[in-house]
């Protein structure tokens, strides 16, 4: 990680399978409540030929993250890395962030009777929250930290396509630079034929 | 016993509405949230939501919580209150039922406003539970708000449509700006009222309806799919006019405050035990006053 | 360690395959890649196919033809599998008096393992080398041929596909081919094709997965995946609630998904639900506790009859179906 990393998602729509991998191993690590769908695997144009494609959304961690911005409450912090997280002792449910969110991050959920919504959830890179780091009210409350543990958020760890990538944005686009200019070349695409497999003399 | 049932029944309803149906704001309509931003064709709700609410709202709120009682309090010192003669005879005006709902309505605005505006200040409070609170007593306060706003749009209603007057009274801004006694043009409700009645009953009924969309999130209105406007655009033009006329209505509750409480003296009576003094209908509302003595009730 | 083609292992990994592929012949075999290589040598994970089918048939010698065993075998043509009887003749061996003791009858219940250690030797495989066949003498038809499922959306190609006749004790069933499908004109009733199949978050039957909240929770309904234009047809708007009607009287109702995944002329149902049967939710029946997070009707309630002729496995993909708004 250079420097000034800043940790940012990318999903590659050309590998993603939609297979849910991601957002089953978010809801699982997380202990999530029904409803919440940290990450979530969405298909555009399902089943029209040559332009369906699948991606997985979660909380991009946007640099001048709009949420910051308007919650009334500010409880926002950007971590060093970039990671936007925030404080759920301070977040009153009022919305405000969803509203903002380019990518329908921020969750609520419904908070028993009525429909009436309890405070804010989201993907936290699975970097916990601004309790004590791997405490168990951080646990209870924002689900694991793995960021604290030196491993990969859990989502992108579990993409069996590794189309689902997750670290330092200039590293990640280099990987992606890397994938474009290779179709074709070198990196496999295509399944293997006669001459890869056997060699082309026979 | 019976209440047991009651309440059963009441979160088996909820439970129809809200739990069963799956999210509307993040299902399938997850897809249209994300075009809906600031994508092509879209209407940039995201966009003018997130600037107006980052750098203009709470400006704007700061702008009326002390610029109007400011201005208010100039007029206070430098033109001062009118004070008419108590002498005369007292002109029965309200009913008790007038006065009930308005009461009504009154409380629910004492209780609306500031948790509103603590809501729009959270961070000042320190946000959490404080705030998390005010927040519900905010949802709690418009049922009262409700049961009090619909009697009220129907009862004054036909005194509330624009007038000649009105203009008039618009042109020398309601007679405040000097202490002159001169008849005012006003009917029985003069165009100030009227302004605050509509803002309070039309622009309530819309502070309700955005309200409810932003505290449910998932009301599901078939009209917004049929038009191609998505669940999340609906909630932030939501909160963009829920805030802007949250800053119309608290700038004319103020002035309605300042006006029953300092501005004329004794007028907040009327609403209490339904009289006001002969005299002030006489000159500030002139043309009812006229109406009155043409039918010989004074 | 590994080349990423081949798989074949270098350095420390010298003479070893990734992932070990069946057959390892022997303790020092480093396992055989590829199906067919005759380009390496047996010891080296080269093979050609198999004696399996006997070593004639109509009058055609089914062992490889002459030079085409796989590099460095001591014998250059096809050759059968290997047994205690020919090993000396087909290796060109000769076994001492103890190895003739402790050898197995075949290559297959060798537990001395002598003969694969001297077909190694030898460059040899134990399981001979044969002739791959296209044509299966032992199936009703020996090379794969099309016939139209019996409930077929198309008449004509019925009679130009017909299915096999009748079965009698098949597996102890008799069982209907030609006389259901000549039954009646199933496409008349049923005009649409029916397709069922898995959904990857419901992996199996999709008991264990509708048993975990979160996998459930992707799919947590029954559904049907139908074109809009086929479901307008029929005014089944998208979420709405739908009837699928089978030819075998039976019926189930699901939730209709609007998708372009599917054509206009049929419709396409996962198969892992259960709970409802036909309309009515029995999901109560389930002992307490033991409810799964989602339930819903099975769709193999209303797949057609038919059965495959070899294994007798039922048709799950080619039915037919008339829908219905519910
Ligand atoms: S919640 Fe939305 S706006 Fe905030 S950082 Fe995440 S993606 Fe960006
Ligand atoms: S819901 Fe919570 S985090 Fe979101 S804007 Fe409101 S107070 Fe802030
Ligand atoms: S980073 Fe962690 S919290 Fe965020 S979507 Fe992935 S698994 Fe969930």
């Amino acid at each position: 990680m250079s420097e000034n990393a800043r940790l940012k998602f990318y999903c590659d729509e050309h590998r993603c399978i939609s297979c849910d991998g991601c957002s089953v191993a978010c809801a699982e690590a997380h202990e999530l409540p029904a409803g919440i769908n940290r990450r979530k695997v969405i298909t555009m144009n399902e089943g029209i030929l040559g332009l369906e494609y699948s991606l997985s959304i979660a909380c991009m961690h946007c640099t001048d993250a709009p949420c910051e911005q308007v919650c009334p409450t500010d409880c926002f912090y950007i971590r060093e890395d970039g990671i936007v997280l925030h404080d759920k002792e301070k977040c009153i449910g009022c919305a405000y962030c969803l509203y903002a969110c380019p990518f329908g991050a921020p969750q609520f959920p419904s908070d028993g009777a009525f429909g009436i919504k309890g405070v804010m959830d989201k993907c936290t890179m699975c970097a916990g929250g601004p309790e004590e780091t791997n405490s168990h009210k951080e646990r209870e409350m924002y689900g694991q930290n793995r960021i604290s543990e030196g491993k990969v958020p859990v989502c992108a760890a579990m993409c069996s396509t590794k189309a689902l990538l997750v670290g330092d944005s200039a590293e990640i686009s280099d990987i992606y630079r890397e994938r474009v200019l290779s179709v074709g070349h070198g990196v496999k695409t295509q399944p293997y034929g006669w001459s890869t497999a056997y060699g082309s003399k026979i | 016993m019976k209440s047991k049932y009651i309440i059963i029944a009441l979160l088996a309803l909820s439970s129809l509405a809200f739990g069963a149906s799956e999210s509307v704001v993040w299902s399938d309509n997850l897809i249209d949230n994300i075009l809906g931003y600031d994508k092509k064709g879209s209407l940039h709700l995201g966009q003018y939501f997130t600037i107006l609410q980052s750098t203009y709202f709470k400006p704007l709120f700061l702008g009326v919580l002390f610029g109007v009682p400011a201005v208010f309090l100039l007029h206070y010192m430098v033109i001062g209150p009118m004070i008419f003669s108590h002498d005369r005879k007292k002109i029965y005006v309200f009913t008790l039922f007038h006065r009930v709902i308005h009461a009504i309505a009154g409380v629910s605005f004492i209780l609306l406003i500031p948790t509103g505006l603590i809501m729009m200040f959270a961070s000042t409070f320190g946000g959490g539970e404080f705030v998390r609170v005010c927040k519900e007593i905010h949802a709690i306060s418009t049922l009262l708000f409700i049961v009090s706003i619909v009697p009220m749009f129907f009862m004054w209603l036909r005194w509330m449509f624009i007038h000649l007057d009105d203009i008039k009274w618009l042109m020398i801004v309601g007679g405040y700006l000097n202490k002159d006694k001169k008849p005012v043009p006003a009917g029985r409700f003069n165009a100030g009222q009227k302004t605050w009645y509509w803002l309070a009953t039309l622009g309530g009924f819309i502070m309700i309806g955005t309200g409810a969309a932003m505290y449910f999130q998932d009301i599901r209105l078939d009209i917004l799919a049929s038009n191609h406007i998505s669940q999340i655009d609906f909630l932030r033009a939501s909160a963009i006019v829920h805030n802007a006329l949250g800053l119309a209505v608290v700038a004319l509750f103020f002035t309605h405050v300042y006006m029953a409480v300092f501005a004329i003296k004794g007028a907040i009576h009327s609403m209490i035990d339904g009289h006001k003094e002969e005299e002030e209908v006489e000159i500030l509302h002139s043309s009812y006053y006229r109406e009155l003595k043409e039918k010989g009730e004074v | 360690m590994f080349d990423q083609i081949s798989g074949r292992g270098y350095g420390e990994m010298k003479g070893e395959y990734y992932g070990l592929p069946w057959p390892v012949w022997t303790e020092t075999h480093g396992g055989s890649p590829l199906l067919y290589n005759i380009n390496r040598s047996v010891a080296e994970g080269g093979m050609g196919f198999r004696n399996r089918f006997g070593l004639e048939h109509d009058g055609q010698d089914l062992l490889a033809g002459a030079g085409s065993a796989p590099k460095d075998s001591a014998n250059k043509d096809g050759y059968p599998e290997i047994t205690a009887k020919n090993i000396e003749e087909v290796l060109g061996i000769k076994l001492t008096a103890d190895e003739k003791k402790r050898i197995g009858k075949n290559w297959k219940v060798d537990t001395s393992n002598i003969i694969a250690e001297k077909c190694m030797q030898q460059g040899m495989a134990p399981y001979g080398n044969a002739k791959a066949r296209a044509k299966v003498w032992t199936f009703p038809d020996q090379i794969p041929m099309h016939r139209e499922p019996i409930h077929s959306p198309r008449q004509d190609l019925v009679k130009q596909y017909p299915t096999y006749e009748d079965k009698r004790d098949h597996y102890r069933v008799d069982t209907q081919y030609a006389s259901k499908q000549n039954e009646q004109d199933w496409s008349k009733d049923f005009p649409i094709n029916l397709v069922t199949g898995r959904l990857v978050n419901m992996n199996g039957a999709g008991m264990e997965n509708r048993a975990s909240k979160y996998l459930a929770a992707l799919t947590p309904e029954m559904f049907c995946s139908i074109n809009p234009d086929l479901a307008g047809k029929y005014g089944i708007r998208d979420g709405s609630m739908m009837w699928i009607h089978s030819p075998e009287g039976t019926k189930i109702k699901v939730k209709a998904k609007y998708s372009f995944s599917v054509p206009e002329d049929r419709i396409f149902m996962p198969f892992h639900f259960a709970g409802h049967f036909q309309g009515e939710d029995l999901s109560h029946k389930y002992p307490k506790g033991t409810k799964p997070y989602a339930v819903g009707e099975s769709a193999n309630t209303v797949t057609n009859y038919g059965y495959d002729i070899i294994t007798q496995i039922p048709e799950t993909k080619g039915g037919l179906c008339r829908i219905e708004f519910a």
